[in-house]
């Protein structure tokens, strides 16, 4: 019985062999190896040097900061304690002086409310007397309303936010998902979308726009505004919505709203007070450019809730515009 | 009165029947464990229940711009409610990896030659 391969080809007598000799190595590409300790004192050496350059430069930056930040934080910590406790302080003391809950000789149990109802629409010309109230006596309190929006829309920016150039892999990953559960191309609700989102639009201008004559107005309409970007983003992805809903426009958009809102009602309340004269006048009740403000009041924070409501959509959906 | 009687009877039927389907597809919901299941009685609520309460308000208050508004609401209903189902049904079907658990799936060829058989069927019958 001749053997025909002499030299065990493939078998495992071979591989022994061939270790025998340094030629195979069983674990190649198999196991992690460490490295000959050359190879390692080497790596380590050159780790150390870039810790020391990047710890010079640092210290470089931080040692001079610290000579000017190290004193004022100390005096920070302290005025921040100081702060709240003065804001608790005034609360509780303004608390106080309030008359008691449901106290039928307290104004807002009688006087502002009749005065509302009764005057409302002699003096705003809204007569929506809700509208009047809430962007004409209190449009202050409204405006607060539109800003705590807009730090909603900040909050969940940075903390939903992808960021695509510092972590390429989790922006694909992202991607993907997102791909796997969009809808995509789906011609039923494509169809729909197209009939179902102008409507939407349209009807939140509408309820924007008629925001002192009829029930709605800026939080509503903007909310409709809103619902009929969202379809039509789920209806035809991202890229279609994105050409013309970007974080400019967006950022452009609230910031201006909020801008033109505090602006106008400043102007209002100084002249307002003041007795001074002012050219914002009720107009005639029931026509749509009455009402002095409240029309352009309401587009604002029609703008911002409807911006607002986008961005939440995007940053949970997939973080980013 | 007669008149009223005459407008409120039939009105009080609509009404009742579509809390009756309300109240079935209600219950359906609850009852029903698997999702595709769950979505019929959704739907039948939605849409036919929806509209039999909003018949039986516009022949109560006659033809007006608010019926006009409900009708509108109906017809947003039957466009919108489909869309929805069917994009439930979607993902369930292209998500589900033990879909054949819960109900039978027939390959698209099958069902091709049985609805061109139910066709044939149909059309030698009349």
């Amino acid at each position: 019985m001749s053997r025909r391969d002499p030299k065990y080809t493939g078998s495992p007598w071979e591989h022994f062999a061939q270790w025998r000799r340094g030629e195979y190595d069983p674990s190649a590409g198999r196991l992690e190896t460490r490295p000959p300790e050359t190879e390692r004192r080497a790596d380590r050496e050159a780790a150390l040097l870039r810790s020391y350059v990047r710890a010079d430069r640092r210290d470089e930056y931080t040692l001079g900061l610290a000579k000017r930040i190290g004193g004022f934080n100390r005096i920070y910590r302290a005025l921040a304690v100081v702060l709240a406790l003065f804001l608790t302080v005034l609360l509780l003391v303004t608390v106080s002086y309030l008359p008691a809950f449901g106290d039928i000789s307290a104004p807002e149990n009688n006087e502002v409310a009749q005065r509302y109802i009764e005057k409302g629409l002699e003096e705003t010309g809204a007569v929506n007397i809700v509208a009047g109230m809430i962007l004409d006596y209190r449009a202050f309190d409204t405006f607060g309303e539109s800003c705590v929006l807009f730090v909603a829309m900040c909050c969940v920016l940075l903390l939903l936010r992808v960021d695509k150039e510092a972590d390429p892999h989790s922006q694909a990953v992202e991607d993907m998902s997102d791909r796997f559960f969009e809808p995509h191309h789906n011609t039923i609700l494509q169809m729909a979308a197209r009939i179902l989102t102008p409507l939407s639009v349209i009807f939140g201008i509408y309820v924007v726009l008629n925001g002192h004559i009829s029930p709605g107005g800026g939080f509503s309409g903007g909310a409709i505004i809103g619902t009929g970007l969202i379809l039509y983003l789920t209806a035809f992805g991202f890229a279609r919505t994105g050409a013309f809903m970007t974080e400019r426009l967006i950022k452009t958009l609230t910031v201006s709203a909020l801008t033109f809102y505090c602006f106008a009602k400043s102007y209002s309340f100084y002249t307002g007070a003041n007795h001074l004269p002012s050219f914002i006048t009720p107009g005639v009740p029931g026509a749509i450019l009455s009402a002095g403000l409240i029309v352009y009041l309401n587009v604002c924070v029609g703008i911002v809730v409807a911006c607002t409501m986008y961005t939440f959509y995007t940053m949970f959906r997939k973080g980013g515009f | 009165m007669s008149f009223s009687l005459v407008r409120f009877l039939p009105a009080a039927a609509l009404i009742t029947a579509g809390i009756a389907v309300m109240a079935v597809s209600t219950l359906g919901i609850f009852r029903i464990r698997y999702v595709l299941n769950r979505l019929h009685a959704a739907a039948m609520g939605d849409s036919l229940g929806l509209f039999l309460v909003v018949l039986g308000l516009v022949v109560l208050y006659g033809w007006s711009f608010a019926s006009a508004k409900l009708l509108v609401i109906v017809a947003l209903f039957w466009l919108a409610s489909p869309v929805c189902s069917h994009l439930l049904a979607f993902l369930e079907t292209s998500t589900n990896d033990e879909l054949a658990k819960n109900c039978r799936i027939l390959p698209l060829s099958q069902l091709e030659a049985q609805q061109a058989e139910e066709t044939e069927e149909g059309g030698r019958e009349p």
